[in-house]
């Protein structure tokens, strides 16, 4: 009896807390959501990208690639068959060389994203959060350069960028003390976005898989 | 999750149809403004309020409101229809604010520090004036998770079905954090008990 006078009191008197006005600004948030939509080349606003030089991205591209390809070379060995998108480097023009750049660059990273979602997914523990979302910081700003470089020029490429943008964002803002929901609305959106199945799909066969 | 059951949420807007809806997806996926803007209608009360709830201000309401419209829209050729468009939207919507809310609280210096059964010590049991901003702060200091199911279901009417659907969770889970979150209210406002018991 007790709790549920409780229960009738607190919605009463909760019914105050954080009240939204009756009227919905309707009209002026659809015009800032047209508005936005309409005057940013990419779908998600206030990208890092948008300040940083072209210079800067063929840096980073670079590194990326150097990375990458190190980290084939000693994951493979060195009596390992060359992936047949890098085969194809010396026949190319230099837009194609440009374009095949960061192809590369691109699958090495969606490599690495998989390998990090797929950890995370299978590690639960609170403590390993930490290093988790050192990583996903990391792996977000990468992809935030891909998106506003050359290679998220590729709609198909693009939206799946977009989309380990808004994953790896809701890993990076995880609080290790959140409680499970939080970590289980991550993995909903992963699955959602069916995230990993097309990372896979993204990598061509020869490349070593991130998990 | 089925639509039209709630009476608390969004009684001025009709449920759009499920058919109509369908097509106005269908038309929204291939740039048609017209039916951009007629799903935002059909369901722009709901987010604002689930929104507001969350941050507790109208300008933060309105850009969780406005990037979840957005994010929603960039994604649209991604949805699989599986649940409804609603479930989906409130889902992103929701995902949005928690998110958002939890960015700034990181930013924001905490004014006063809540122990507030321990601290404020016995008080007047009918009459005291700070009943309504205790209550508001000890909501504001519930956990995430207890926190976004309450408001959810006491404040804006939602199913644990529902609420499980776009949190991510189990009804069943959904139903737990809201017997911790109010016996965690309960226990902060103790000293405020005769408010119910009498």
């Amino acid at each position: 009896m007790s709790e549920e006078r409780f229960e009738a009191w607190l919605k009463e008197h909760a019914a105050d807390y954080h009240r939204p006005p009756a009227e919905v600004p309707r009209n002026e948030m659809w015009d800032a959501i047209t508005r936005t939509r309409a005057a940013r080349p990419a779908p998600v606003a206030g990208h890092i990208g948008s300040r940083i030089s072209p210079v800067r991205y063929a840096i980073a591209a670079s590194l990326l690639i150097g990375a990458g390809i190190g980290l084939g070379y000693w994951m493979r060995g060195p009596d390992a068959v060359t992936p047949a998108v890098v085969a194809s480097l010396p026949a190319a023009t230099d837009s194609a060389i440009r374009s095949a750049t960061y192809d590369v660059a691109s699958v090495q990273h969606l490599t690495a994203v998989e390998a990090l979602l797929t950890s995370f997914r299978k590690d639960e523990r609170a403590e390993s959060d930490v290093a988790m979302r050192r990583w996903a910081r990391d792996l977000l700003a990468s992809t935030r350069l891909l998106m506003d470089s050359p290679a998220g020029e590729v709609a198909s490429r693009r939206q799946l960028l977009e989309d380990l943008e808004y994953v790896l964002a809701q890993i990076v803002q995880l609080d290790p003390n959140a409680p499970a929901e939080d970590r289980a609305m991550v993995d909903r959106a992963i699955n959602r976005e069916q995230v990993l199945t097309r990372i896979r799909s993204s990598i061509p066969a020869g490349f070593p898989s991130g998990t | 999750m089925s639509e039209g059951r709630l009476s608390k949420r969004g009684a001025e807007v009709p449920e759009p149809d499920p058919v109509s809806e369908s097509q106005l997806i269908a038309r929204a996926i291939e740039g048609d403004p017209a039916a951009q803007r007629a799903l935002y209608d059909a369901h722009v009360d709901r987010v604002y309020r689930l929104a507001y709830r969350v941050a507790g201000d109208d300008d933060l309401a309105r850009d969780f409101t406005q990037e979840a419209f957005i994010r929603a829209f960039d994604r649209l050729p991604t949805f699989r229809r599986e649940a409804s468009f609603g479930t989906w939207l409130y889902t992103i919507a929701m995902s949005v604010a928690l998110n958002g809310i939890r960015s700034i609280r990181r930013l924001r210096t905490r004014e006063v520090a809540l122990d507030a059964a321990e601290s404020l010590g016995r008080r007047d049991r009918n009459a005291d004036p700070d009943l309504k901003d205790r209550l508001h702060r000890a909501i504001e200091d519930l956990p995430p998770g207890y926190r976004a199911v309450f408001l959810m279901h006491d404040l804006e009417g939602y199913t644990h079905e529902e609420i499980g659907e776009v949190l991510g969770i189990q009804s069943g889970t959904s139903k737990a954090q809201l017997f911790r979150a109010r016996a965690r209210l309960r226990e902060v406002l103790a000293d405020f008990a005769g408010a119910w018991i009498a």
